[in-house]
């Protein structure tokens, strides 16, 4: 009880909540902006939570990526343009809404199911997180390793591009968390005697690069033509009576999120997509789909937002990620002394209640400024975008300056803001190079005690039983995958020796 | 008949020449005595995944086999005609800035160099010169004041300081 009253006092006092409000904003203008990300908004926050309190650096990025893919609802709706890869699964719906004159409604459904969705989310993360930190209190570095891996493995293949573009990116994010020195035995690794290297390559800039300047490289000079006439008249008129008439889309969208969110490595991405032709397989119009149906955007929507909060699960209770938002925010948590683990649920239960708490007061907040961000669209999306380019620039500059206060951070964020350009060019995922950076030293952390704890013996590592299952899980994945690559290359073969 | 995916192919190689120079520098890490993994096995895996997985890439790409690319990849406003001579400079034009920024702020100080340097970007993203010479001043001081007063960061003075 204790913990709860000091979670609320750590929450519920005027600087957090202006952080809180501040970044809810901030969040729903990048996420409203066409071809911004909420990934954008969170890599741009981080250098500002550098210097603040653990509790409202975390409340920051929670109220900023809620509101952003919340946000990113409105350019998908109004412009064909999705603001996050989960929106694009019901783009096609809530774009013809809008050209039916329905663009109010297809935005309340966004908003309201996104808030049921978070909610729900959010009392699923309470419920199964203290539970599943007490199980993990057993775990040694053989089941840590397993897991961190299994979680890699799940990034990298669902990821755009195929099996062998996600295990490179994977891998160059885990070689890039090797350049410094080895924790082990303090010898420099990869440095080539630049004395900036020896501390390692900051996760801060490789991200501002890699996710900001590589996007404003991507989307420079574009996006200028296509603005809507009029600001959305009446939002949220008739969303209560067609999320009761799609009720149980709404709560199956919000469980299936959920558990899919909790996967480690998996994320929020993925859930819309399976809840979407969940939803038009299960339809009695399923033919309406893709036409301006609601059906299908109420389930996948709600499906957003509760696999945003349930990918906080393995982020708090194990410290592994599920996708590039929650790997920044594993990151600042490390930076802010608060170490992801199940320590931080059973030693420091006050942070994990408080984190709870931003949660629930960003969801809420979403149901006035989603109001105001569907009603003021016009205004956002027409800000100019060479102006936006120069401030998002000028903010990536400082922010990679300000870790260090060097120009090395700026040049980190320079070369990797290029590479990421090239290989997202090339259709290669980014977000594994950036969960293989923050968990890269974890991995090898675990991999290194493992080894030294079972002499070198390989089969060591499936010695206990929950290593094992997490163990083949991995091996069953990979093999899986490369299995299914190899049968479509065939297939694909036979096609054209069929019909060349 | 098969079409080589070149990028694909360029990448790959890049990515098997990146795996074995890692092998390489790695195996020059050696592990102290008595213990069973030193300092490079963890970059040995890395390298040899990364040479393995650049190999598979540069096969798939001389079978000509298509991208697994799933629906999941952000819709982007490309644009259908062939892009301006603008818009294929601004991305060269932007690096190459902010490389001579890297170099000239430790001189030139945060305030001058910010400034140039939005009015710059301004100008390539074809916001015009007016509107540049109003907003680079106005951003530049104001995150000045956000960095320098508010978070304490004592940003670049250069030869003003």
């Amino acid at each position: 009880m204790n913990a709860f009253v000091e979670a609320f006092l750590l929450v519920f006092n005027v600087p957090t909540l202006l952080v809180i409000v501040a970044s809810a904003i901030f969040g729903l203008f990048v996420g409203a902006l066409p071809g911004l990300t909420a990934t954008m908004a969170t890599a741009l926050l981080v250098p500002l939570t550098f210097y603040m309190d653990p509790v409202p650096a975390i409340a920051a990025i929670i109220s900023s990526t809620a509101m952003a893919i919340t946000a990113g609802d409105l350019p998908g709706t109004l412009l064909r343009i999705p603001g996050t890869p989960a929106s694009a699964a019901y783009v096609e719906d809530s774009y013809r809404m809008a050209q039916k004159g329905q663009a109010g409604l297809a935005i309340g459904i966004g908003v309201i199911g996104s808030v049921l969705g978070g909610l729900f989310g959010f009392v699923f993360l309470l419920f199964t997180a203290p539970m599943l930190a007490k199980f993990a209190l057993g775990f040694s570095s053989f089941e840590y390793f397993w897991l961190a891996v299994l979680g890699l493995s799940c990034a990298a293949l669902i990821s755009s591009g195929g099996v062998a573009k996600g295990a490179l990116s994977l891998l160059l994010g885990l070689l890039i968390a090797q350049v410094g020195t080895d924790p082990l035995t303090g010898q420099p690794r990869f440095t080539f005697g630049i004395v900036e290297l020896v501390g390692g390559i900051s996760f801060i800039p490789a991200m501002i690069g890699m996710f900001a300047l590589a996007e404003v490289m991507r989307t420079g000079r574009l996006f200028k033509e296509a603005t809507p006439q009029a600001n959305v008249k009446k939002p949220f008129k008739g969303v209560m009576a067609c999320l009761w008439k799609y009720r149980k889309n709404q709560v199956r969208g919000s469980i299936i999120g959920s558990l899919i969110g909790a996967l480690p490595g998996v994320g929020g991405d993925l859930a819309a997509w399976v809840t979407y032709s969940l939803a038009k397989k299960t339809s009695k119009t399923p033919e309406e789909f893709g036409k301006g149906h609601p059906e299908g955007l109420v389930e996948a929507g709600a499906t957003n937002n509760a696999a945003l909060s349930a990918s906080w699960i393995p982020a708090m209770v194990f410290g592994i990620p599920g996708d590039a938002v929650t790997a920044i925010a594993v990151g600042v948590l490390i930076m802010k002394g608060m170490e992801p683990g199940p320590q931080l649920l059973t030693v420091h239960p006050q942070n994990f209640y408080a984190v709870m708490l931003v949660f629930v007061v960003a969801n809420l907040l979403m149901l006035p400024l989603g109001y105001i961000a569907a009603r003021s669209a016009r205004w956002i999306f027409e800000v100019p975008r060479a102006l936006l380019n120069a401030a998002i620039l000028v903010f990536c500059i400082v922010g990679s300056y300000s870790i260090n206060n060097t120009m090395f951070g700026v040049t980190v964020m320079l070369v990797l803001g290029i590479i990421a350009y090239y290989l997202e060019a090339a259709q290669f995922a980014i977000a594994p190079i950036i969960l293989g950076i923050v968990l890269g030293p974890f991995v090898e952390q675990n991999f290194t005690t493992s080894m030294i704890i079972t002499n070198g013996n390989l089969l060591g590592f499936f010695e206990r039983p929950l290593a094992a299952v997490l163990g083949a899980a991995t091996i069953g994945i990979w093999s899986l995958m490369i299995a299914g690559s190899i049968l479509r290359s065939r297939r694909e073969s036979a096609l054209k020796n069929a019909h060349p | 008949m098969r079409s080589v995916n070149v990028q694909d192919a360029v990448i790959g190689s890049l990515f098997t020449l990146l795996g074995v120079a890692v092998l390489y520098f790695s195996s020059g890490l050696k592990a102290m005595p008595g213990m069973v993994v030193g300092p490079g096995f963890f970059p040995q895996v890395t390298g040899a995944g990364l040479a393995l997985f650049g190999a598979v890439l540069v096969t798939l790409s001389l079978w000509g086999r298509q991208d697994e690319a799933e629906d999941g990849t952000l819709t982007t406003t490309q644009p259908s005609e062939k892009p301006s001579l603008a818009n294929r400079l601004f991305s060269p034009v932007l690096l190459l800035s902010i490389l001579v920024l890297i170099v000239v702020m430790p001189i030139l100080g945060f305030l001058v160099t910010t400034t140039l340097f939005s009015i710059l970007v301004v100008l390539i993203g074809g916001g015009g010169l007016l509107r540049a010479l109003i907003f680079s001043p106005v951003l530049t001081f104001a995150t000045h004041a956000l960095f320098v007063y508010g978070l304490r960061v004592p940003l670049p003075v250069g030869i003003w300081g």
